[in-house]
């Protein structure tokens, strides 16, 4: 899974958000390293819906503008979960390894 | 945000939503215009035409068919890392070249200031590639792709510039050294950035082992020093994988991988196959180019509908 898109099915993790707010998300959870514009934004989120990972939870009307709110479906949850656990194991080994070092032991308790 | 700033940003908006298709734009202009509008609020000029930019980059890719139902998206994706080594890996076995060149006073001695043009614009194309490699393997495929597209732009005034004092050696020039950079640059321009890069394990196995096919022509060329041997051979390199990808496409085979193969693939033809083509008869030229084309064409149409057959697409 490509970093965007691991970000973006983060970002909704939580809860269903529209598109500036999967943007804002992005950032954050990236701490700033990636930013996604709008038609990339918009492009994956057409694609994620197409796999089935994404819905849309509902759409509403602000300042006149009509704008779709996203969810995560039952798929993409499966998929974010795999690929945390993937994630998780490599950190851990990674961490276990360098515990081993002389050198850094403590430095990732 | 000034006023004049939200109407130069909607103004922008505006334009780059005509870059989509009728259909698509009448259904997701109000949301777009909506992100649009959130993501521009406060921002500076640049930011504001670089968000128009990615919404008009969206709109194209639509016109063009990618981001369809088929896994058009996937495969130009997997595709451009694999054009990018090939183009690098081709340009490093030339530069190799050179150095042997170089080395023999005379034969350096014989090349006149076009052909040291080209050979400065291969060496300068080659370092953007490896530089824009380098940028997709470190997950930057925004910074890789306007590398790209810089490189490609300013080869086309230093070739031209030599064009003239090329003689014979045109046709070679604007094949070897242009027409490969261009092609890659519009595949990465092409793929969506969220999809661009070499992630997985796979996708790196599958850019070195890309990189190791570069050099299969040039240590051809190396072992066997008979033309008429080595020519048909080099050419066979390139035409088979991309004739392969065709025949995968038309035949709707769910091989994403050898597709993408065949895609990059291209690159060597354009640099290795299309002269040796132009080369031949009018007539005969003529006749392939209009085959190709209406074999790519039909192709191509398949590919964009590759999806409406219920088949799932893989992320």
């Amino acid at each position: 899974m490509q970093e965007p898109t691991l970000l973006l099915l983060t970002a909704l993790a939580d809860e269903p958000r529209h598109g500036y707010a999967l943007m804002q998300e992005v950032v954050e959870i990236s701490n700033g390293r990636v930013r996604l514009r709008t038609g990339t934004l918009y492009g994956a989120l057409e694609r994620l819906q197409r796999e089935g990972m994404v819905r849309v939870e509902r759409e509403e009307v602000v300042d006149g503008r009509a704008r779709k709110v996203y969810a995560l479906a039952e798929p993409g949850v499966t998929a974010l979960a795999e690929e945390t656990a993937r994630l998780r194991a490599v950190a851990t080994e990674a961490e276990r390894r360098l515990a081993l070092r002389p050198g850094l032991k403590g430095a990732t308790a | 945000m000034t006023k004049d700033q939200t109407d130069g940003g909607s103004g922008l908006l505006r334009v780059a939503l005509r870059a989509y298709p009728r259909a698509a734009r009448t259904a997701h202009a109000q949301e777009l215009a909506a992100i649009y509008a959130e993501a521009t609020a406060g921002a500076g000029r640049v930011a504001t035409l670089r968000e128009a930019m990615d919404v008009a980059g969206h709109g194209l890719r639509l016109r063009c068919g990618l981001g369809g139902q088929g896994r058009a998206d996937e495969i130009v994706a997997r595709a451009a890392p694999l054009a990018v080594v090939l183009c690098a890996a081709q340009g490093l076995a030339y530069l190799a070249y050179v150095v042997v060149t170089a080395l023999t006073p005379p034969q350096l001695a014989q090349l006149g200031g076009a052909y040291l043009t080209v050979l400065l614009d291969a060496s300068g194309a080659t370092l953007v590639w490896l530089a824009v490699l380098a940028l997709l393997l470190s997950g930057r495929p925004g910074a890789a792709r306007i590398l790209g597209a810089i490189g490609t732009l300013g080869q086309f005034p230093v070739v031209l510039t030599a064009l003239p004092g090329l003689g014979t050696g045109r046709l070679d020039a604007v094949c070897s050294a242009l027409l490969p950079s261009l092609f890659v640059s519009l595949l990465l321009l092409a793929a969506p950035r969220d999809m661009l890069g070499a992630a997985s394990p796979r996708d790196r196995l599958a850019v070195g082992w890309t990189g190791v096919l570069a050099l299969v022509p040039y240590v051809i060329m190396l072992v066997v020093h008979r033309t008429q041997v080595t020519v048909p051979i080099v050419t066979l390199v390139w035409f088979v994988p991309a004739v392969l990808a065709l025949a995968l496409v038309l035949a709707r085979r769910d091989a994403a991988g050898p597709i993408a193969l065949g895609v990059a693939a291209v690159v060597g033809l354009l640099r290795f196959d299309v002269p040796e083509l132009v080369r031949l008869d009018p007539a005969w030229t003529s006749s392939v180019a209009v085959l190709t084309a209406v074999v790519v064409v039909f192709a191509w149409r398949r590919w964009i509908d590759g999806g409406a057959d219920g088949r799932t697409v893989r992320s």
